[in-house]
């Protein structure tokens, strides 16, 4: 077998639902909602639906109601399938709510759906479900019809993990039909389902071991399985199991006479089922619990119990165990001497006992009818009832059942005067039954006749004064006693060693619990959103981080820039007006302006590589140019050369102001210092349909390649200060900022140089 | 005339106290916003002027204060040692009235900060009437504009670009936002292409030899216009 990758916390593959699933998936799937629409949001709301039923029904049921109502939404097969897989989950907590019926017809409504979409998988899940819904009611035989058609949808659906838990299932019921003898087959399979470690399949197999140990009477051994059965149902939200196993480990040590840690088992059990409030859990919970408080000595308590349980199984109607509760009730009885309540019980056993269980009940009818008919004394009845319970065991091949009537049978006869029975096979009546119970009993595979049986057997021998016998069936029962009190020794060091245990792995338990629900916590803020987001988020810090730095760098750069150099360069020039007098004060006060100006190119040009995309606006092109030339209008005029404007208004390009309004001015400036004495600057706008340009021309001797190349950008040095060409390389990174392309046109006639933007919207 | 300077570099703060102080403008200065506040409780100046960089407060905290506290009646000037478009026009959709980049010239402060004081009581720009601006002189009725030092010279603008001319004229040395202008001359609810006040800006210029006559109408980046008096 091999084990299935697990599921992606991210994606659960819609409408091929696992059988179980972790509380971590679960949690994670949960916080996935908010944020899923559609066909998805509908398949992961069935599947949580599915994955909740047990764990929270409540939520469960919610879950189902928003998947059936936007069901719609999903293609055709999709929806049926999921319609199939709500069915289920309703079915589900009929059975546990003890309404049969209605777990039925939702199984049967699943099972049409999950045909009509195909989905194999889901149909083996819903006859498993019907499977477990014959098997409370005792069916056997369509018990394992459900089971079949189970196994052949698991196989048809390809499905490993769904035909292992079908297989291990019917390998269960076939080890308790044989006594606790598993199949070697069988015993195999099952080393191999514990060896995936896949929770839903850990909690099967040990269910089948600890419940062949039981049948076998090993409970020492099953104690340590059925922990691990515990854990695995935890692992896997199987809430139902949890209470039946936590009772199971109670019977178990109950069984070891080890009453208090039964107690503690039974208590886990009780609050579990409490918990979840279904009566086909608390019910057997408080019957275990019923069971060790009487063996505890508190009777009384036991007895409250026991009512309390049979008021919430009396909802279950002819339910298994709200009959097991009434044979139970009429065994406290009889322990008291209480002969009236006890055929009381047994009256009310019989009357709601109907169809299959009528039979399957029979027996403790007439067995508890027979024990109460003989506290009474009234010996030819209660002969009459012990022989009809004797007939309905051996009809139903039932041997502990034989045995158990035969000895009551051999007890009549010894107490009471009473016709022997006829054909008489031994020297007395007793004799007979006993020799008859001694038989049976033997033949039961891997049956340890008790020592009273052989005790009794050789007091009646050697009543009808046969000592040899009486000296055999003596030994016998000295051997018994033996390997007995051997064993009960075992059992108590085992139920002593085991408790121990079990009391350091509750208290682990009950801590990775806690350390796991506060790891729920954080994982349910974290976790979930985290790995959604977590490649991308890398990468996203990453970068962050690297740009945080740099912006940092340059943010304390610029400032260095802003204030601490030109502040003072800036309070410079006012106070040399007034301090220092004549061509030195002049002097100064120009020096001072040329750094206050490259200072504030430097500025610019650093801001420029720091410009976010968002700070761009439409822009109309000839505004800018307009503001751009106002500001060397009066110093052509003082140079004596012509600045000439041919702007087209209304084109509108993306951008930057401030920056491209730099370029222009740079690109104008270097015009006119570039133009002749006397010369003139022309700026002219063109437009090609997706961009426009703002072209500069002047008539100076022509740019050098030098200067062409910053401008360019085709050189290699990309030092700021370009060769003292501060201003071109700006209009280069500004360009490149804007996406702008610019052409160079320079000859001995002059340069024009064309800056060409995108126009806005385009 | 009272103004409140909140300046905190002594040096800056010695140059506006001396230029409006030669403008016979009484002048308060304050280096922290506290001791400014504290003042403006006092007595109302009918100019402030605020470094946008204050150690207590930043430049845009005391103007939001301001405006919050007297609404549009004081102007408010900014001072800012970063020449930044950014900066500049944030001030003035705070509500500052102008802006001067520091280092700013005797001459230009001072006649800045005048007309800032001269328009803050008085409308836009009375309809009728004639104005005298520099050489030009405007006669409203007859919406003629001439050059006393050239009568000859003939200028024939288009009925708004006189409205423009006889709007910027009136208001000397002052920003005018592009709304105000629009509002003005367009009127409040017309939907003018956004390029038309500066295609009309540029016509001026050209149309009235602006730059020969050493006189600078400047585009304050995409936010308004000012008409600065002839440099002398």
């Amino acid at each position: 077998m091999s084990i299935r990758p697990p599921a992606s916390p991210l994606l659960p593959s819609p409408c091929a639902v696992e059988p179980a699933a972790s509380d971590e998936l679960v949690a994670a799937w949960q916080l996935r909602l908010p944020g899923v629409g559609g066909a998805e949001r509908a398949c992961l709301l069935a599947t949580l639906a599915w994955h909740l039923r047990q764990r929270d029904p409540v939520q469960a049921r919610e879950c189902a109601a928003e998947a059936h109502a936007i069901a719609a939404v999903c293609a055709p097969r999709t929806g049926l399938s999921l319609e199939g897989r709500l069915a289920l989950v309703h079915g589900e907590h009929a059975l546990l709510d003890a309404d049969f019926d209605g777990a039925r017809r939702h199984a049967q409504a699943a099972i049409a759906l999950f045909a009509r979409a195909g989905d194999d998988a889901g149909s083996s899940d819903a006859h498993a479900l019907v499977a477990l819904l014959e098997t409370d009611l005792g069916r056997h035989p369509e018990r394992d019809a459900a089971l079949d058609r189970a196994r052949v949808a698991a196989l048809a659906a390809g499905d490993v993990l769904r035909i292992a838990l079908v297989e291990a299932v019917i390998a269960y019921n076939a080890t308790i039909a044989k006594n606790g003898r598993p199949e070697p087959q069988s015993a195999a399979a099952l080393d191999a389902q514990l060896a995936t470690g896949i929770p839903v399949l850990v909690v099967a197999a040990n269910d089948l071991r600890a419940a062949a140990a039981f049948r076998r009477g090993d409970y020492g051994p099953a104690i340590p399985w059925l922990r691990d059965q515990l854990a695995a149902a935890r692992a896997c939200g199987l809430v139902r199991k949890q209470v039946t196993t936590a009772a199971n480990l109670s019977m178990a040590f109950f069984m070891l006479n080890d009453f208090a840690t039964a107690l503690d088992w039974v208590q886990l059990s009780l609050d579990l089922a409490r918990r979840a409030g279904w009566p086909a859990l608390v019910g057997p919970a408080l019957l275990q619990m019923a069971n060790v408080l009487d063996k505890l000595g508190q009777g009384v308590t036991a007895q409250a119990m026991l009512d309390e349980s049979l008021a919430v199984l009396a909802g279950l109607g002819g339910s298994h165990l709200r009959l097991s509760a009434l044979v139970f009730k009429s065994r406290l009885a009889l322990q008291r001497g209480d002969a009236a309540t006890a055929l009381r019980a047994c009256d009310e056993l019989e009357a709601v006992s109907q169809g299959h269980y009528r039979e399957w009940f029979l027996f403790d009818v007439r067995f508890g009818r027979a024990r109460a008919l003989t506290l009474l004394e009234r010996a030819a009845e209660a002969e009459q009832c012990a022989l009809e319970a004797l007939a309905t065991a051996e009809a139903a091949e039932e041997p502990h059942a034989q045995v158990n009537a035969l000895e009551l049978l051999a007890s009549l006869h010894e107490r009471f005067p009473l016709a022997p029975p006829a054909p008489l096979n031994a020297p007395s009546a007793p004799l007979h039954y006993l020799s008859r119970a001694l038989d049976v009993a033997t033949a039961i595979p891997d049956f340890r006749v008790p020592d009273p049986l052989y005790a009794r057997l050789a007091q009646q021998h050697a009543r009808v004064g046969d000592h040899a016998s009486a000296y055999a069936r003596a030994l016998d029962a000295a051997a018994a006693r033996e390997a007995t009190h051997g064993r009960e020794v075992r059992d108590r060091a085992t139920a002593a060693q085991m408790r121990h245990e079990a009391e350091r792995a509750r208290a682990e338990l009950e801590h990775h619990r806690r350390v796991a629900d506060i790891e729920m916590q954080r994982s349910r803020s974290l976790e979930a959103a985290l790995t959604e987001l977590r490649a991308a988020q890398d990468e996203l810090l990453r970068r962050n981080e690297i740009q945080a730095r740099m912006n940092t760098e340059r943010e304390e750069t610029l400032a260095f820039l802003a204030h601490d150099l030109r502040a003072p360069l800036a309070a410079l020039i006012p106070a040399l007006q007034d301090v220092v007098p004549g061509d030195a004060g002049r002097r100064a006060e120009r020096l001072a302006g040329r750094a206050l100006a490259m200072t504030d190119r430097f500025l610019a040009i650093a801001r420029l590589t720091q410009l976010p995309p968002a700070d761009r606006q439409a822009l109309d092109l000839a505004s800018l140019v307009d503001a751009a030339c106002e500001t060397f209008e009066r110093r052509a005029l003082d140079e004596d050369r012509a600045l000439e404007q041919d702007l087209v208004f209304g084109l509108a390009v993306a951008g930057h102001r401030e920056s491209l309004m730099r370029a222009f001015c740079n690109l104008v400036d270097n015009a006119l210092t570039h133009s002749r004495p006397g010369g003139r600057v022309d700026v002219s706008m063109a437009s090609n349909g997706r961009e426009a340009a703002v072209v500069v021309a002047d008539d100076g001797p022509g740019m050098p390649d030098a200067a062409r190349q910053v401008l360019l950008r085709a050189g290699t040095g990309r030092s700021v200060f370009a060769g003292g060409r501060l201003g071109l390389a700006i209009v280069a990174e500004v360009a490149k900022v804007h996406g702008a392309r610019i052409e160079v046109d320079a000859g001995p006639q002059g340069t024009r140089v064309a800056f060409w933007l995108p126009l806005a919207g385009g | 005339m009272r103004s409140y300077l909140l300046e905190d570099d002594p040096a800056h703060a010695a140059h506006v106290i001396d230029s409006l102080s030669s403008a016979d403008m009484e002048v308060r200065h304050f280096s922290k916003a506290g001791a400014f506040f504290d003042a403006l409780a006092e007595s109302t100046p009918n100019l402030i002027v605020l470094d946008w960089m204050l150690p207590d407060l930043d430049g845009y905290q005391v103007l939001r204060q301001v405006r919050g506290r007297f609404g549009l009646r004081v102007p408010v000037v900014m001072l800012t040692s970063v020449d930044s478009e950014e900066l500049v026009v944030g001030a003035l959709e705070a509500g500052a009235d102008d802006f001067l980049t520091k280092p700013v010239p005797r001459s230009v402060l001072r006649a800045r900060l005048q007309a800032i004081v001269r328009c803050a009581a008085q409308s836009l720009a009375p309809y009728q009437g004639s104005l005298r601006f520099g050489s030009f002189r405007l006669d409203y009725a007859g919406q003629t504009v001439t050059d006393v030092d050239a009568p000859e010279e003939r200028f024939t603008l288009t009925p708004r670009e006189f409205d423009l001319v006889w709007l910027l004229m009136n208001n000397p040395d002052r920003f005018m936002a592009r709304a105000e202008l629009l509002a003005a001359v367009w009127g409040r609810a017309s939907d003018v292409a956004a390029h038309t006040l500066a295609q009309h800006v540029h016509s001026i210029r050209k149309k009235l030899g602006l730059a020969r006559r050493n006189i600078r109408l400047v585009a304050v980046y995409g936010s308004g216009y000012r008409l600065e008096s002839p440099a002398t």
